[in-house]
């Protein structure tokens, strides 16, 4: 299966250069301008990169930045401009605040403290491990969430003799997970694909979206597909774990509750508050600052650990996309995409709101999550731009989805953090997974039909 | 006959094992000697989903990677103990049951001039102890005297 993913990924590569010299070189499209050519050859290189992993995720962003004034397609003074992107400085926040609960110790002890409650048999167990990895990815990034849970749960494999290849371990593992996963697309918090979309539908269209519209419209797809991974659990898990009791979680013991772990808290808590009730006197960017500093004004973090916690390149990356994804829509590039996928569909809002969220699952499954997310939404923007469609409707169509990445490690740092347990096969994460995905999209298409509607958005 | 088995948390798996059960089951009375010696390194395809994923900061990454070596250690010595009890249930004796720590190459020096085995075992590096599957070809080297 390597060698086969490998010959994979070296075809991407190869067609993402080819496209990318075939659009810059020989520009087949005449009724596009060069600039908007050149756009859509750099769209398909990036596209290659950021599924092979050719380069760092955070070197290609490099090259987008390159690549756009040298392309022509944007001056290098608005293309570095984007760097600065609020959506940027408000995951910078964000992560930094991450840190605070991954470095102090206290979000282990919220972990282990709720695990005390489903202790009763293996299957409350199994869902404890689920909704802990659900709750703690609404508060902080998805990937923070799986890192910090993996010693837990393979504690718990261990205390509870839970066995490698066998349904309870591979199932443990897996509500890690899945809980990681749909538990971060429920905020603004779980990752950065929605500051990134943020960040695009400002630069694009000037709209804003508040923290808790935003998680009026994701929370309850992440409920749902919550409830659809239980039940799922549930099923699987019949006949099997009925021998295994999970009494011994019971006698972890934590130590007494430290100052630093206080201050996050409380800063934290403040932080959300800032988010949730003033969010119309200071930008979610800048309270996401103000809970950083106030955590190294208060000594409970120190650089270093923003530092050690934080991969600062990433932010490059998040800078890249923004940049790649604003300059297709001012280009023309995103219009000329809009219009292939028109010409497929016709001008019918939710079939077009269908096709791109099953093509950003289908694209988050192979590459990083936010990648997928920064490739479809301005084609999504050049469709809102060419043909009435809501561009609000389009972000959540195609950012909430990108965040479901069930079936193969690569999808997304939850998944190949539980997988690096080995405890389950990818065969077995892809079995499952493939039914979290059909059932997740066809509960977002309903969500999209009858509730986003009467939310205020125009389908 | 004296058999010498050295694997690690990189270089296990059945088929190597196998071969040595046979070996006992041919020759009869039979002295292993089976060694665990702890890698630090993580297999290789672990390591590429995690660090190509390129979001997870340095200190978590070194976390995570402490996280899997350990498990990876306690899986061998689990490995070890069960190893050992197979022997001794297919009629063979074992000579030493143990964990070691330190470069492969060394350790496997030091123990062929102490045990002067008249076969040594070592399975090939895979991605043992993680994955059930193997993807090398050739799954074990031997050398007999």
């Amino acid at each position: 299966m390597v060698e086969m993913f490998s010959r994979i990924r070296k075809g991407i590569l190869l067609l993402g250069i080819f496209l990318f010299l075939f659009f810059v070189f020989v520009h087949p499209i005449p009724s596009l301008s060069t600039e908007a050519q050149n756009n859509i050859g750099l769209f398909f290189l990036t596209a290659s990169l950021w599924t092979t992993n050719y380069l760092p995720l955070p070197v290609t962003g490099l090259l987008i930045f390159v690549l756009l004034p040298v392309l022509k397609i944007l001056s290098p003074t608005d293309s570095f401009r984007l760097l600065g992107n609020r959506a940027v400085f408000f995951i910078l926040g964000a992560f930094i605040l991450s840190t605070g609960l991954l470095r102090t110790g206290l979000a282990r002890r919220i972990a282990l403290n709720l695990l005390k409650i489903f202790r009763d048999d293996y299957l409350k167990t199994l869902r404890g491990v689920f909704l802990i990895a659900f709750i703690l990815s609404l508060f902080m990034p998805e990937h923070a969430t799986a890192a910090i849970l993996l010693p837990v749960v393979l504690e718990v494999s261990h205390l509870l003799n839970i066995k490698r290849g066998s349904r309870e371990g591979k199932l443990l593992f897996l509500s890690l997970a899945w809980g990681a996963v749909i538990g971060g697309i429920g905020t603004m918090l779980g990752g950065a694909r929605a500051p990134l979309a943020l960040g695009m539908l400002y630069e694009t269209f000037s709209i804003k979206i508040s923290f808790i519209r935003w998680s009026v419209f994701a929370l309850p797809v992440a409920v749902a597909v919550g409830g659809i991974a239980l039940l799922l659990q549930s099923i699987l898990m019949k006949g099997a774990g009925e021998k295994i009791t999970a009494d011994k979680l019971k006698e972890q013991k934590l130590p007494p509750l430290k100052r630093d772990e206080k201050y996050v808290a409380v800063i934290y808590l403040i932080t959300l508050s800032l988010w949730v009730f003033l969010n119309k006197y200071i930008p979610l960017s800048l309270s996401a600052l103000i809970g950083a500093i106030l955590l190294f004004a208060t000594r409970t973090i120190k650089w270093k650990d923003a530092q050690d916690y934080v991969n600062w390149g990433v932010i490059i990356m998040y800078g890249g996309a923004i940049a790649l994804g604003t300059s297709l829509v001012k280009s023309g590039a995103a219009t000329w995409f809009a219009s292939s996928i028109i010409s497929f569909t016709g001008n019918k809002p939710f079939l077009i709101l269908a096709l791109l969220s099953v093509f950003t699952i289908l694209l988050t499954e192979f590459m990083s999550n936010t990648a997928a997310v920064a490739l479809m939404l301005p084609i999504g923007f050049g469709i809102s731009q060419s043909f009435g469609l809501d561009p609000v409707a389009v972000t959540f169509a195609i950012t909430i989805p990108g965040g479901l990445a069930f079936m193969l490690p690569v999808g997304t740092p939850p998944n190949a953090i539980a997988y690096s347990a080995g405890y389950h096969s990818i065969k077995d994460s892809a079995k499952y997974g493939v039914l979290l995905n059909i059932s997740s999209w066809f509960i977002l298409l309903l969500f999209i039909k009858f509730l986003w509607p009467l939310l205020g958005v125009k389908i | 006959m004296k058999i010498l088995f050295v694997f690690t948390n990189l270089r296990y798996n059945e088929d190597a094992f196998n071969y040595l059960i046979d070996q006992i089951k041919k020759s009869g009375k039979t002295s292993c000697y089976i060694y665990f010696v702890p890698s630090k390194a993580i297999p290789r395809r672990l390591a590429s989903w995690i660090l190509y994923m390129g979001v997870l900061g340095e200190k978590l990454t070194e976390d995570l990677k402490e996280t899997l070596r350990k498990e990876l250690i306690t899986r061998g010595e689990e490995t070890l103990n069960e190893l050992c009890n197979r022997v001794k249930l297919e009629g063979g004796v074992v000579g030493e049951c143990k964990s070691m720590a330190g470069d492969l190459s060394n350790i496997l020096e030091k123990l062929y001039e102490e045990i002067t085995p008249d076969l040594v075992i070592i399975p090939r590096e895979g991605e043992a102890l993680f994955e059930e599957k193997e993807d090398v070809d050739v799954k074990f080297d031997y050398v007999e005297k």
